[in-house]
């Protein structure tokens, strides 16, 4: 079979067309991530080589070639600074630990109200988030003293030692469970108001009772729920500087804490970014082992 | 592409909309009203409220320009400075005296020319405590007030009165004590006090940081509302503080009352320096020259408790009983900023390598 020169021609424009048609939409999606990309690139990937690149410089307590580590090696040889990153992790890993089981339960407990509560539970959750950590804290600075209203009486009848909470590990792993629950709550209610009715009644079917449907349906589904919302929770715990700031106080230094007195109190940019670094690679460290965990639930 | 006059326009007109937007609304007006506008780098709270009370329409009506204001602690407003310094965020910058040091070192700050500070003469010496960094005919910026650093205490938990900064270690205020975080502004005092109590000096503050190791503290504090909760439930009895905040603590009806330790109080003068590079030197200065304005320091004392630094401010003897001034400052101590500024990074690196895992293991 044979064609003439101009059917030729006109099947090549047509290819031509189509292919330029399939490569239009092959590339819509990266067409309309490209404003994401160049955003992400000008504000998170730019500032965060500028902060590795100030982290590898001298400065006024430390001399060595430039760029060096010396930063690092300073930061990871001195007990304190080891101290102060251990610190960190407990702290976020505690949070963490605690505050999902409560949040799970928190969640479950909302999916299962009336719809006319449940919103309004939903409402409640997020009222700490709009009032911001600041005034929460300062509430728990009042709030945790051996002479407040919680303990002060206690403390006076003799029911229980001064606990002297302020300043310690302890009043900022309460102030940050309470910080990071909503965030972590809303997190389990979407995975937990997924899960397909059907599943529970088929469990309820076969004689299975509701600690079945928890072990069988609730608690396998809402497994990548769970990773996220314990990402959420670590990450913000991790990073939180409010509550180290306020309920732990110099003596109890977090790497948040420690990035800022670097930068307010002694102008050393160069140290507070060798600790944002180490913050950075912790956070991430951890978080790849939290997937690396659940990962090995998820079906 | 063809511009055409409506694109050039639009454009224009687009970016001076963003630079518009990336002002304080005051300053925004005032720069579409073609008014020139200084930048005032300060504090919030007190200081601010004062600029805007008592020095700004004087200001407006000797230059015809007005303010606009870039508030935050000095720490966040010093590293604006530093990191902006091709374009500075402010004209004009308040601070402590070391600031001043540490600013006119760094490149930030720069002196004013005296002769166009009127008020300067009559300014009391001990307030001139910045001394380097400036040439002849010049000053590194205008000590506007003074306040001072005492030893707060509760009347009815504390029994005898402290007398001495050495009743910080007394085992009666052993975990009753708010003292100075490493990142205080007068943590370097500290390290100095601590050291001649322990037989040192101010050259040799070696003893200073085994001594201070071994206070006891309830709270670190930056701030005087990092402590205040505390006193309120009397789980701190003893503070080291700001004579100024406590005065504002009793005025709230705190159970709070201060000394001036024996060794003395510490005076902190603070400055209003120029920013280097601002546009608005001239203006700078007249700020500069009205902040040592008799008048506008009564005012400031009046409604702020700190110490008037022009020897003809006139304030009422009730309020000069609560101020760093008159017979107050004899008993004060002024400690050279140019010692903090040179030994803050490695002293305060000290405090937190040496002196503070101690107070966390007590």
């Amino acid at each position: 079979m044979s064609t003439s020169t101009s059917d030729q021609a006109a099947l090549g424009t047509a290819d031509h067309a189509s292919a330029r048609a399939r490569f239009s939409v092959r590339h819509i999606p990266l067409i309309l991530l490209a404003p994401s990309i160049v955003l992400l690139f000008v504000f998170l990937v730019l500032p965060l080589a500028i902060i590795v690149l100030t982290s590898l410089q001298p400065n006024v307590l430390l001399t060595f070639d430039a760029p060096g580590i010396g930063n690092y090696g300073y930061m990871l040889s001195k007990s304190y600074y080891l101290a102060v990153i251990v610190r960190t992790v407990r702290i976020a890993f505690v949070t963490t630990l605690i505050g999902l089981p409560i949040s799970f339960l928190a969640a479950i407990l909302i999916y299962r109200l009336d719809e006319r509560f449940r919103n309004i539970a939903l409402m409640g959750l997020t009222f700490p988030v709009l009032t911001g950590p600041l005034a929460i804290v300062l509430g728990y600075m009042a709030l945790l003293t051996d002479g407040g209203p919680l303990f002060g009486p206690m403390i006076e009848l003799g029911l229980i030692p001064p606990l002297k909470l302020l300043g310690t590990e302890t009043a900022v792993i309460i102030s940050l469970i309470q910080f990071v629950l909503p965030f972590a709550v809303l997190t389990l209610y979407t995975a937990v108001s997924r899960i397909p009715q059907q599943l529970y009644e088929a469990v309820t079917s076969l004689g299975g009772a509701r600690m079945s449907c928890f072990l069988h349906v609730t608690l396998p589904l809402s497994l990548p729920g769970l990773l996220s919302a314990s990402i959420i929770c670590f990450s913000l715990a991790a990073s939180s500087y409010v509550s180290p700031y306020y309920l732990g106080g110099a003596a109890q230094q977090t790497l948040t804490t420690l990035i800022s007195q670097f930068i307010l109190a002694t102008y050393n940019s160069q140290l507070a970014a060798a600790a944002a670094v180490l913050l950075l690679v912790v956070m991430l460290v951890t978080i790849v082992a939290i997937t690396a965990f659940f990962r090995k639930f998820i079906r | 592409m063809n511009f055409t006059r409506r694109d050039t326009l639009k454009t224009l007109g687009l970016i001076s909309a963003a630079y518009g937007l990336t002002l304080p609304g005051q300053s925004r007006r005032a720069a579409a009203a073609g008014q020139p506008v200084l930048t005032v780098s300060t504090w919030g709270g007190v200081t601010e409220e004062g600029i805007r009370k008592f020095v700004q329409p004087e200001f407006e009506k000797l230059t015809g320009a007005t303010l606009a204001f870039d508030i935050g602690g000095q720490g966040a407003r010093y590293n604006k400075l530093l990191a902006q310094r091709a374009n500075p965020p402010a004209d004009v910058f308040f601070s402590t005296d070391e600031a001043v040091v540490s600013g006119l070192k760094a490149g930030i700050l720069t002196p004013a020319t005296r002769q166009n500070l009127g008020n300067l003469v009559d300014i009391e010496d001990w307030a001139l405590t910045v001394k380097s960094g400036v040439g002849e005919g010049q000053v590194a910026g205008a000590p506007f007030t003074l306040i001072s650093y005492v030893l707060g205490y509760n009347p009815s938990a504390v029994d005898p009165t402290p007398t001495s900064w050495a009743n910080m270690w007394d085992p009666a205020y052993a975990g009753k004590l708010a003292f100075v975080a490493p990142t205080h502004s007068q943590m370097p005092a500290f390290v100095i006090l601590a050291a001649e109590l322990a037989g040192g000096s101010v050259d040799n503050v070696e003893p200073g940081f085994a001594k201070l190791a071994e206070l006891r503290p309830a709270k670190l504090s930056v701030f005087w509302t990092d402590w205040a909760p505390l006193a309120k439930t009397n789980d701190v009895t003893l503070a080291a503080e700001f004579d100024y905040y406590l005065d504002a603590m009793k005025d709230q009806k705190y159970e709070i009352d201060y000394v001036l330790p024996k060794e003395g109080g510490i005076g902190v003068p603070e400055y209003v320096s120029i920013v280097e590079g601002t546009d608005n030197r001239e203006l700078a200065e007249a700020f500069l020259n009205l902040m040592m304005d008799p008048r506008v320091q009564g005012a400031f004392a009046a409604a702020t408790y700190q110490g008037p630094t022009n020897r003809k401010t006139e304030i009422p003897p009730e309020l000069a009983a609560r101020c760093a001034c008159g017979p107050r400052i004899e008993n004060l101590r002024f400690f050279d900023p140019e010692i903090f500024a040179a030994n803050r990074p490695l002293w305060t690196e000290r405090m937190n390598l040496e002196v503070v895992p101690q107070w966390g293991t007590r």
